[in-house]
């Protein structure tokens, strides 16, 4: 029987996907290299979430890739190829983190702190009603994604969000994987997944919120690691 | 829907998720309720603020390597 999915040749006509895929499993150097430039970077921020030593995250990402060119003839298109190596990356991430969580003889590897969480399922927005939040004086909400500064301010939020919080944001909100396959690629149950993306998202516009209001700059979430290996 | 139930579906809601009862339900609070709009509305820049992150970065150090494993596979 046929099956039919996104990498397949629908009614004749490739998906821009199909064709890459094609590409890819051909040898096809330049669109291999094109995917590494487009994504490495992605990848990296990705695997950041999951150990605070630069050097472990980028073997991560190798690993990530190499297991990429090694499954790449038995990759179904279950999901899109993006998804296919995100979830790569966490299974080596989640390995590799491990591993060296046990050679440091550390718990864990997530370096943001435990703080009261500003919202939680069921019990509302912790303090909302206290004091009801203020509007931000903006003439367009535009301004602030336009504001090299404000998009700062996110990035760094984004980057001090506890580990399994950042992995749900950055893949949902700056990656826009869909909600199913993050539920699948972490083993997250949907409850959870959303639970993690809205208290991110809360952080987010909590810092937001400091910097438009009151011109506060969160500290910076990581201190340089010093290179040991 | 009260306050705390239309702050459970906040990321539903702005992901267009929600499942039409709920969704009126949830629209109906946002008219009524201005603390629960102002939030919503930052919320929902946040994230525009997120998928407006840029996305390039510092080139990988390992890429001649990576490339070679690919281009091994082929050899």
């Amino acid at each position: 029987m046929n099956r039919m999915n996104g990498n397949e040749v629908a009614a004749g006509v490739p998906t821009p996907e199909a064709v890459l895929l094609a590409k890819l499993r051909a040898g096809d150097e330049a669109a291999f290299a094109a995917l590494v430039d487009g994504l490495n970077c992605r990848l990296q921020a990705l695997a950041a979430t999951f150990t605070s030593s630069p050097a472990l995250a980028e073997d991560i990402v190798q690993e990530t890739w190499l297991g990429v060119i090694r499954g790449l003839d038995g990759f179904e298109g279950r999901s899109s190829l993006r998804t296919w190596i995100f979830s790569i990356l966490i299974r080596r991430a989640r390995t590799l983190a491990a591993r060296e969580a046990r050679r440091a003889g550390v718990v864990s590897a997530n370096g943001a702190a435990p703080d009261q969480e500003e919202w939680d399922l069921g019990r509302g927005r912790v303090g909302l009603w206290e004091a009801a939040p203020e509007p931000w004086t903006l003439d367009t909400p535009e301004q602030v994604v336009q504001g090299l500064e404000a998009l700062e301010i996110v990035r760094t939020a984004l980057d001090g969000l506890p580990e399994s919080q950042r992995q749900v944001v950055l893949l949902r909100d700056v990656e826009d994987v869909p909600a199913s396959d993050i539920c699948n690629i972490l083993d997250l149950t949907e409850t959870n997944m959303r639970v993690l993306l809205h208290r991110g998202r809360a952080r987010i516009r909590r810092a937001l919120d400091l910097y438009l209001r009151e011109g506060t700059r969160p500290a910076t979430a990581h201190t340089p690691v010093q290179e040991t290996r | 829907m009260n306050c705390k139930e239309a702050l459970d579906v906040v990321s539903e809601a702005l992901d267009e998720t929600l499942e039409e009862s709920a969704r009126r339900e949830f629209l109906e609070h946002m008219d009524r309720c201005s603390a629960c709009r102002t939030y919503v509305e930052q919320i929902r820049v946040s994230v525009q603020a997120l998928k407006s992150l840029p996305k390039s970065g510092r080139p990988n150090g390992r890429r001649a390597e990576i490339i070679e494993a690919y281009r091994k596979k082929f050899r």
